[in-house]
């Protein structure tokens, strides 16, 4: 794990942690409230350039710009977690994210047509590390 | 200058000091530390508690964000989306830990969300002969063998739709009249458990009982501020956005 100031432990950790963690999705799917907003049975992948990280309660964002096929640029949003998880279980914090940064965000889309926005499952870091967010504290 | 206060003060921490070195003598619970909620885990006491016709109209109106009569963050109107404080039970509902510190005279709950606290009076005190009502109550407490016992009354009840007040994350309401016990005690090392028996005679019929599983933590409480979603961008935070 290149994320935060992670070691040899705390990546034994953070796989026994999102291991845990799968097990209990199914059960959890529903009992985060932003979740109904979501479609859970849906995954999409969205990769563009960080404008925006806001790293505030009660929920984490961020924000990129992404350029579809035909060089239109759309900007979407990803929600997570708060503060507290992702700092506890992945040592993030304001600076993780920078404008200009190139990252993928992978989860379940907002229902509302013509919202992008997404309840994230998983980050593709710059450096092509895949971190796996879909969690409950 | 010595203030009452700082008297007061330093009398409360000598007392605390001595507290702590005969806690293993008098085999008082220890009930320290940082607890979380247990996940998955349920979202209210009981699923059907037997509410009055006054209870069931207010439950009628609840549109929680959980449960089987899930809303959106633009349709549901549960006090969490004005980052309002939720009271007793309601609080354990929400995912955060909170510190227990246990004193002579009293135990102290801190909360990670919007750093609050809770006391928890243990001097024999009564409640107060003219109640105010409060978000979070009155509460005292005492010790039977391995069990911290809680009667939490003078919380702030339902007001009106634009003020529910639940007992838990389904939208079961409560009133100014609601009592609360809470019987606290570590089930091992790693689990704690509450249980909780609700007494509202407004609301519910009879009074009921549940329980809910905390697992302990080893990391230290810190800042969360509800109200930071004043600021989120995230278009389900705010129905505005």
């Amino acid at each position: 794990m290149a994320v935060g100031h992670g070691s040899k432990t705390s990546d034994i950790g953070f796989l026994a942690i999102v291991s845990s963690l799968l097990l209990s999705m199914a059960v959890t799917a529903h009992a985060h409230h932003a979740n109904s907003a979501y479609d859970r049975t849906k995954t999409i992948s969205v990769t563009g350039t960080v404008t925006q990280w806001q790293f505030i309660n009660p929920h984490v964002g961020i924000w990129l710009d992404v350029t579809d096929e035909d060089g239109n640029v759309h900007n979407w949003s990803g929600e997570f977690q708060s503060v507290q998880d992702l700092y506890r279980l992945f040592s993030w914090n304001q600076e993780t994210f920078k404008p200009g940064d190139r990252v993928t965000i992978i989860g379940n889309p907002d229902r509302r047509p013509g919202v992008r926005s997404m309840w994230t499952e998983a980050v593709v870091l710059p450096d092509g590390t895949r971190v796996d967010v879909k969690n409950n504290p | 200058m010595i203030t009452n206060v700082s008297i007061r003060t330093s009398l409360a921490g000598t007392v605390a000091l001595l507290f702590s070195a005969t806690v293993g003598a008098q085999s008082l619970p220890d009930l320290s530390g940082v607890w979380q909620r247990s996940f998955p885990g349920d979202s209210s006491l009981v699923l059907d508690p037997p509410m009055t016709e006054w209870g069931q109209e207010r439950f009628d109106l609840a549109k929680p964000m959980h449960g089987p009569r899930t809303a959106s963050a633009t349709e549901s109107n549960t006090a969490e989306l004005h980052c309002l404080p939720m009271g007793f039970p309601a609080t354990y509902y929400r995912p955060r830990p909170f510190e227990i510190i246990q004193l002579p005279d009293r135990a102290v709950m801190l909360f990670e969300i919007d750093h609050f606290w809770r006391v928890i009076y243990m001097d024999g005190r009564e409640f107060p002969e003219v109640p105010l009502h409060t978000w979070n109550g009155y509460s005292i407490g005492h010790y039977e063998d391995d069990t911290l016992v809680i009667e939490t009354r003078d919380i702030i009840g339902w007001k009106s739709e634009n003020q529910q007040r639940w007992l838990d994350r389904l939208g079961h309401p409560f009133s100014d009249e609601l009592r609360i016990v809470e019987r606290i005690r570590r089930v091992d090392a790693e689990t704690m458990e509450i249980e909780v028996t609700i007494d509202d005679p407004v609301a519910y019929e009879r009074p009921f009982t549940g329980a809910l599983s905390f697992r302990s933590r080893d990391f230290e409480l810190a800042e969360f501020i509800c109200q930071e979603l004043m600021l989120s961008d995230l278009p389900e935070m705010r129905p505005e956005n």
